[in-house]
């Protein structure tokens, strides 16, 4: 059929940060690997892009971020999803991790953590591996 | 009571979503349109409900033109507009499918971001999949459920692929052609299609040189048709905010303007609807005999004719 089921993905920055080039790669990466992608552009707040989500029915928030904030950021993003009704969403980080970050990401259920050099198939295999 | 024992989960689920459209929570509307978009199960019930629901009373607006004649970036400053006079606006955005891999980037929103926490503005990216026309099957639909929703204002932007997005002129109220100075001479406006669905004709970054000579150019077209149905022209640079209340009364005129050939137009959206909804059934039955006839032709002992004319017989009986 004409329409087989796509995966969405919203790609998103919130706050200060303007490294954009990681959000960029992967946005036609992804959409190479046949997802349907949607970019929100630089310095959004949390309600912005958890807004964006739940408008758009991405399965996945894909956070970029290289300011060290992205536990802040992903605490903050999950509470307007569920202000919203929209848990359903998988949230997962990247950019600059420590380790620590990820085990504080994963605690709150954000999974597909991908620090620096990580190559793009493990990016692209998490998300598909959401949906087997 | 009977017919509770018949509801599988996925009628339940279906139940709940149109329960959230009619209590206007964006997440049913959302989760609609990916059903309807997908051809998922329940997509019949949610568009008979629509459909049932769903009234004329907004106001649709079409946008196309060629990519970077700022489109949403137009769109975007008329959602401020829109929204400073109280009204709600739901926007479908349309951007092309990658026809090698499937996939898609779809951008227009990322020039709309300052509605993103407004509750009364409701924007939804769609890709064009596999659609010819500019006007996806999901894109239709998916006005039909902006429809039931009951915004004030429904934007539709189309793919800004180039001469012959007609499709979106029969399904909106308005439709609106972005052109930019520096986009081909006045051979390019005689052509057919894009030029004659516009109801309106909007010059855009009208700042740049060649504005002046582009708007005669548009006007010498114009002045083709009688002056009471002559598209108005305006002259816009969306990212100063500038000519946008023009391009808003010019829309309310035509809408005005328009108003006694509403029924026409509903005439023909719903033989549309009927005859692509035949089409569709009929596509899936045919589907079913397909491989089976492919076997027979390439074994020469029919030809793709006769095959076709065995399938008719059988249409409606499997």
């Amino acid at each position: 059929m004409n329409n087989e089921r796509k995966i969405r993905v919203l790609i998103a920055k919130v706050g200060c940060d303007i490294h954009e080039r990681g959000a960029l790669t992967l946005l036609t990466s992804l959409r190479d690997e046949g997802m349907e992608v949607i970019y929100t552009g630089r310095y959004q707040t949390p309600a912005g892009v958890a807004h964006a989500a739940a408008s758009e029915d991405v399965d996945v928030i894909a956070l970029s971020d290289h300011t060290g904030s992205l536990p802040i950021i992903a605490e903050s993003v999950l509470a307007e999803l569920k202000k919203l009704g929209a848990e359903d969403i998988k949230v997962m980080a990247g950019g600059l991790l420590t380790l620590h970050d990820v085990k504080d990401l994963e605690k709150m259920g954000v999974t597909g953590n991908c620090g620096p050099g990580t190559p793009l198939e493990v990016i692209i295999n998490h998300i598909r591996g959401i949906f087997v | 009571m009977k017919e509770h024992l018949n509801r599988t989960p996925e009628t339940s689920r279906i139940d709940e979503i149109i329960g959230l459209i009619k209590s206007r929570n964006i997440r049913g509307l959302t989760k609609a349109i990916s059903i309807v978009e997908n051809d998922g199960e329940g997509k019949e019930d949610l568009l008979n409900d629509a459909f049932t629901r769903g009234s004329n009373a907004c106001i649709t607006i079409g946008f196309t033109g060629a990519p970077g004649t700022g489109k949403s970036t137009l769109i975007n400053a008329i959602i401020r507009q829109y929204r400073q006079i109280g009204k709600t606006v739901g926007v479908i955005a349309v951007d092309p499918t990658s026809t090698f891999s499937g996939g898609a980037v779809l951008g227009d929103r990322i020039r709309m971001q300052e509605h993103n926490t407004d509750p009364g503005v409701f924007i939804r990216s769609l890709a064009s999949r596999k659609a010819l026309g500019g006007l996806s099957e999901a894109t239709k639909f998916a006005l039909y459920l902006y429809k039931a929703f009951a915004f004030d204002v429904i934007i539709v932007e189309t793919l800004g692929v180039g001469q012959d997005e007609i499709d979106v002129a029969k399904y909106v109220d308005v439709t609106v052609v972005l052109l930019v100075p520096g986009y081909g001479d006045n051979i390019q406006m005689a052509k057919a299609g894009i030029m004659e669905i516009a109801d309106i004709f909007v010059i855009n970054k009208s700042d740049r040189p060649g504005a002046d000579l582009l708007t005669n150019q548009v006007l010498n077209t114009v002045h083709m048709k009688p002056e009471n149905e002559r598209p108005p022209i305006v002259n816009t640079i969306a990212d100063k905010d500038e000519g946008i209340k023009n391009l808003i009364e010019a829309i309310t005129l035509i809408r005005n303007r328009t108003a006694p050939h509403w029924e026409e137009k509903y005439r023909q959206r719903i033989s549309e609807e009927i005859r692509s909804s035949v089409f569709s059934h009929l596509n899936r039955e045919v589907n079913h005999h397909l491989d089976e006839m492919i076997e027979e032709v390439l074994r020469s002992s029919i030809t793709p004719i006769e095959a076709s004319k065995r399938i008719l017989p059988m249409i409606g009986t499997s």
